[in-house]
């Protein structure tokens, strides 16, 4: 029984190799298309060529790649495009990434064209803009494969990746925003601290001046205590004579005022003309101010 | 008929010399005060040359105090600007 299921595998996998040669017999230019076993197989080569696992060299393809993360959230600064927002240029770098990630395994002649026309290997660009692009010339196609893309003008390219760079530079420019505003904070705070430092050092500088200047005085007060002690006896008879001298002075000044006062109530319009022909303006004015106030 | 001016400010002006010579004196500390004081000092005190002179000179001045009968003339002299030495001594001591 054993025996007839092997007949029947044998004769089923000679079956095929038959259609397939006698294909080739009928079609001679036609090549030999690779299965999608075959293909994964070499991509599998093209991780090995990176020298890591399938699942790292996808998550760092991922990461070059797709800056957008897994909730929609651009990661950022892990986006390593350049940070321009050139489109040419955008294009030019998506190009030579992709050369460099196939370019970098040793593949077969055969091979290379086939894994870079495989619609699979368009995953490695996990962007949801790798749908329908309009092009230049105004048409609208599907990024099918890594050598379309490839085979694509520039512009084009860049408006597969230039949108997850634009996000991606948005993120970059406002995590910037927030690293300098905090950088503003803290030396806000910094510069807040070494006010009160210098603050508090000028305080006490000006307590020490303070004291300096008390000791001064004392040390002056002093000094003029020393020299005043052989002067005593002026000093006290200098205070007693110019205390009767501002005695007299006030005593005097109250008696004129008195007068004055008598003077002046004697005002009146004959005895303002009569200090006037007399010369005497100052008294004439004070007697003219006396009766206008009167009236 | 004259008005008596004795009432104004300069009849009972404020003396400088009080001013500095007053409570313990520490009006003598400022410069300014002590040279106003000095001034002062320098208008009610009279050039006079000989003893005689001096003594009659010196009633007018405050703080004035006559030395015995008999003191030499350089004495007397020292007693009539007795707040000029004082003035200079401070001045010395640099205060």
């Amino acid at each position: 029984m054993a025996d007839s299921k092997k007949k029947t595998t044998l004769s089923s996998q000679e079956s095929t190799n038959a259609t397939v040669s006698a294909i080739r017999a009928i079609r001679p230019g036609t090549k030999r298309r690779y299965n999608r076993a075959q293909l994964q197989a070499a991509l599998e080569k093209v991780y090995e060529a990176h020298g890591r696992g399938a699942l790292e060299v996808r998550e760092e393809v991922e990461r070059v790649m797709h800056p957008v993360g897994m909730g929609g959230r651009p990661t950022g600064l892990q986006w390593y495009a350049p940070l321009t927002l050139n489109e040419e240029a955008l294009g030019e770098w998506a190009r030579a990434t992709a050369v460099a990630f196939i370019g970098s395994a040793d593949l077969g002649k055969a091979l290379r064209p086939a894994l870079l026309n495989w619609r699979g290997l368009v995953e490695i660009f996990p962007n949801k803009e790798l749908g329908e692009v309009k092009t230049s010339t105004g048409k609208v196609r599907t990024i099918a494969s890594l050598q379309q893309l490839m085979d694509e003008d520039p512009r084009v390219i860049s408006r597969i990746v230039g949108a997850p760079v634009r996000e991606a530079f948005a993120a970059y420019k406002r995590r910037k925003a927030i690293a300098e505003e905090r950088a503003r904070k803290e030396q806000a705070e910094a510069d807040k601290a070494a006010s009160l430092v210098r603050e508090e050092e000028a305080n006490i500088a000006a307590l020490l001046a303070q004291a300096k200047a008390q000791i001064s005085s004392l040390q002056r007060e002093a000094r003029l205590g020393e020299i005043l002690a052989g002067y005593e006896a002026e000093i006290s008879a200098a205070q007693q004579k110019l205390a009767a001298n501002k005695a007299a002075a006030e005593k005097e000044a109250r008696a004129a005022a008195v007068a004055n006062s008598a003077l002046l109530a004697t005002a009146g319009v004959g005895r303002i003309m009569e200090a006037m022909n007399a010369g005497n303006d100052s008294l004439a004015a004070a007697w003219a101010a006396y009766a206008g106030a009167k009236t | 008929m004259r008005l008596d001016d004795r009432l104004q400010s300069e009849a009972v002006k404020e003396s400088a010399l009080e001013k500095v010579l007053r409570g313990d004196c520490r009006g003598l500390l400022k410069e300014e005060a002590r040279d106003r004081a000095l001034e002062e000092f320098a208008r009610l005190s009279v050039e006079a040359s000989t003893i005689t002179a001096m003594r009659k000179a010196g009633e007018s001045v405050p703080g004035f105090i006559a030395p015995a009968k008999g003191a030499k003339k350089s004495k007397v002299e020292a007693a009539l600007n007795w707040f000029a030495r004082l003035h200079q001594e401070i001045v010395e001591a640099d205060l």
